[in-house]
């Protein structure tokens, strides 16, 4: 089942699918390894603040309204 | 002349500076790029015989041109200045910041790889083969610890060799973009010139056409087929994520095997999880920034004080020259122009020096990234992003450092409107001067609403000013959210720190003396009078000629002079007040208020019976919302590297200040 990353609770883990959004926003957010076929776990997910993502070792923060534009399936 | 030029490649946290300093120290020059806001290091060392120029490229995560940065880096490399390009990757993220590695090839240019923070990697249970991932790259691979100087004779002996032939093998690449995109990807390269395009093969162009790099495609601009190669790219959607997919299948290819590690756990650690959290995380990052603040004073508190005591020399100075028969005038300006214009320059160094020192110590520990995390939300409403925040913590204290701290964001416009907006937040000695006209005034009740209402008014400000500067300065595209990497915690380098420190120091001492000691020395001629009575001084005459227009605003002329005295240190308003009221030397009274504020009764009881309540709010008013001082104005055309904006800004601040104040004075008329 497809899932935007900004849905997924904290503890989920997953698999990204496609990344879309305008060029700029899949530049940036590839260049930190956030590309399909990553896998990932949500760590937090606050209301506010940006998500905190573990992905390829990296602990990442991002923006919560562009996690609404990766998308994402269950592991 | 340099035996070799090397320039460093890496993304941000890689230790990229960490590895510049210790290799160059104290031979570093930093400079401008030709017609870019970006910063430019570039230094120079020597080992055995040869001496070598190093460049430190802009920290960025990939080889797009998303930002100056990134075109700057590119531009660099590929105009060819440089011999040999080190690409420094941290060991502890491996597979994520070899991403720069993998933007890289294609690029024929010599380079070599630093896999720095092998004791993070090593402590984690990584170990790294290597000579495997060498033989796959075809260039040297060197395992390193920038922090560790027994790390550096292995690069010294790499830079003794000869590296013409050090050429990044992109095969495996250049494979990996074939099998996702295809026809597209073999037309594409096809219709390119064979060898590329200057250091550019044609399948890192093909991955920068597809990642839909507009700089690009100026590049196969001059190509021939340059139309039919811009419609075959132009079909292919989803570029970015794509391309990024083929550079980690290719990074994997190129470490598997070759690493062996425990499995890490990505759960956050005790103190993560209370550093991340809602309220929790709110509350430390507050206390922190407080106790950081604090710390910062402590620690200054030593230059702080010298500066302070200095005035004191004023008097007996003057009195010894005086007897040798000096030129009063020459006197005053010696005695009190200078000496305040160093003093003042001292006592913000010390400032400087310990919040260089304590903010530089949360950043180095990992630290900063939470906060940035925890305040993004308030930021975000400013049209910045979290990494903004710290220059406004630091401007609590100093807006030097406010401003020297913005270094942190990664683009020009974002840089500027965090400097911009950080000026409204009052330093240290703002803090201090409204606190005594308020309490003197209003009484600690009235004091506290006072300051309530300042607070209040500042956020409307931050607000107005966000709005009015965001359009020109940010870009839409560079409007961009948070995507933060929160670094593992790290060890303090005690010693980087501290030269870290001593450097901003001196370097904002340099650049503020002079200044400083110009301003004064005009104050001081203005404020001259030949009989010592204020009244024969041009300050006054000039002074009361104006107080008609100047009290429609709500300031006398005294209050009027102290908001101008307050441009050369916000204490020095203080000082002004005193003189003005107290109808001595304007100056000596200026350079004495460091030590001695207010504390003279006659200056009080004069200021309460000259100044109405409202007046005085107004003062309190335009004071605080003024433009900080030229010191912190000077520390921001540094950073912003343009003069322009900094006077545009400027400009802006005094008469917001000049508005408020106005406002606050016909309301208060109205109350009182
Ligand atoms: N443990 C460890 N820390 C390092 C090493 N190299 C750099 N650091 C630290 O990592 C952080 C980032 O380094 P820095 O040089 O500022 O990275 P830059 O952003 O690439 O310039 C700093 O806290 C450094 O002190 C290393 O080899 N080992």
């Amino acid at each position: 089942m497809i899932m935007k990353l900004s849905d997924i609770k904290p503890g989920g883990k997953g698999r990204i699918t496609a990344v879309t959004g305008d060029a700029a926003f899949q530049r940036r957010i590839t260049a930190v390894g956030m590309t399909p076929g990553s896998t990932f776990e949500v760590i937090r997910r606050e209301k506010g603040f940006p998500m905190l993502i573990s992905i390829r070792n990296t602990l990442l923060a991002v923006n919560s309204e562009d996690c609404k534009q990766i998308e994402t399936e269950a592991e | 002349m340099a035996d070799m030029s090397i320039a460093l490649l890496g993304q941000p946290n890689s230790g990229k500076s960490t590895l510049y300093n210790r290799l160059t120290g104290s031979h570093q020059h930093v400079g401008n790029w030709p017609g870019k806001t970006v910063e430019k290091n570039e230094g120079t060392f020597t080992h055995g015989s040869h001496t070598y120029n190093i460049t430190d490229l802009p920290g960025t995560y990939s080889l797009a041109a998303n930002s100056d940065e990134e075109i700057v880096t590119r531009d660099f490399i590929a105009s060819g200045s440089a011999d040999l390009i080190i690409i420094m990757s941290d060991a502890s993220q491996l597979e994520r910041s070899l991403f720069m590695l993998a933007d890289y090839a294609g690029i024929n240019v010599p380079c070599m790889l630093i896999l720095n923070m092998m004791d993070v990697s090593k402590e984690m249970g990584r170990q790294i083969d290597t000579d495997k991932i060498s033989k796959r790259l075809g260039i040297p691979v060197l395992p390193f610890t920038a922090s560790d100087k027994n790390s550096y004779e292995a690069l010294y002996d790499i830079l003794e060799k000869d590296c013409s032939s050090w050429h990044l093998d992109a095969g495996g690449l250049e494979q990996a973009y074939a099998d996702a995109f295809g026809s597209t990807y073999s037309k594409a390269v096809s219709l390119m010139p064979e060898g590329g395009i200057g250091v550019y093969s044609p399948a890192w162009l093909f991955s920068k056409l597809a990642e839909g790099d507009e700089v690009a495609k100026n590049i196969i601009g001059g190509c021939e087929n340059k139309d039919e190669i811009i419609k075959i790219v132009s079909g292919i959607e989803n570029g970015a994520p794509r391309t990024g997919n083929c550079k980690f299948t290719w990074i994997e290819s190129i470490i598997g095997g070759a690493v062996t590690e425990k499995k890490g756990s990505s759960a956050l650690s005790k103190f993560d999880r209370l550093a991340t959290s809602k309220v929790g995380g709110t509350i430390l990052a507050v206390a922190i920034a407080l106790g950081a603040f604090i710390g910062s004073v402590i620690l200054g508190y030593p230059l702080m004080a010298l500066g302070g005591a200095l005035p004191a020399l004023g008097q007996p100075l003057a009195e010894k020259l005086l007897e040798e028969g000096a030129h009063p005038l020459l006197v005053s300006i010696l005695c009190e122009g200078i000496l305040t214009a160093v003093a003042f320059t001292i006592m913000m160094c010390g400032y400087i020096f310990g919040a260089t020192f304590v903010f530089g110590l949360i950043e180095d520990v990992g630290y900063m990234a939470r906060i940035s995390y925890i305040f993004d939300g308030a930021m975000k409403k400013l049209g910045l992003h979290g990494k903004a925040v710290m220059p406004f913590l630091v401007s609590f204290g100093c807006n030097i450092g406010g401003a020297t701290s913005s270094r942190v964001l990664d683009n020009w416009g974002q840089r500027v409107m965090a400097i911009a907006l950080s000026w409204v937040v009052p330093c240290a000695s703002t803090w201090g001067v409204v606190g005594l006209i308020a309490t003197l005034f209003f009484g600690p009740a009235g004091a506290a609403l006072t300051i309530l209402g300042l607070l209040a008014v500042s956020v409307l400000h931050l607000i107005i000013t966000s709005k009015v500067f965001g359009k020109s300065l940010i870009k839409e595209s560079d409007r961009t959210g948070l995507i933060m990497e929160l670094p593992p915690y790290h060890k303090p380098k005690w010693g980087s720190l501290l030269s870290l420190s001593l450097t901003r120091m001196a370097e904002a001492f340099k650049r503020a003396i002079a200044i400083v000691t110009i301003v004064s020395v005009v104050i001081c001629l203005l404020s001259y009078s030949s009989t010592g009575n204020i009244h024969d001084s041009i300050i006054y005459k000039a002074g009361s000629a104006i107080e008609p227009v100047t009290l429609f605003f709500g300031l006398r002329w005294q209050t009027f002079t102290a908001w101008i005295a307050s441009w050369m240190g916000k204490e020095g308003s203080l000082g002004a007040i005193a003189a003005l009221f107290n109808e001595s030397s304007v100056m000596t009274a200026i350079a004495q208020s460091s030590s001695a504020p207010l504390d003279n009764n006659i200056v009080s009881a004069a200021l309460s019976a000259t100044l109405s309540k409202p007046e005085a709010l107004a003062f309190v008013f335009a004071f605080y919302f003024n433009m900080p001082c030229l010191m912190a104005l000077s520390a921001s055309v540094h950073e912003t590297h343009s003069l322009k904006w900094t006077l545009k800004i400027a400009g802006y601040y005094v008469c917001m200040s000049l508005l408020i104040s106005c406002i606050v004075y016909h309301l208060a008329l109205l109350i009182w």
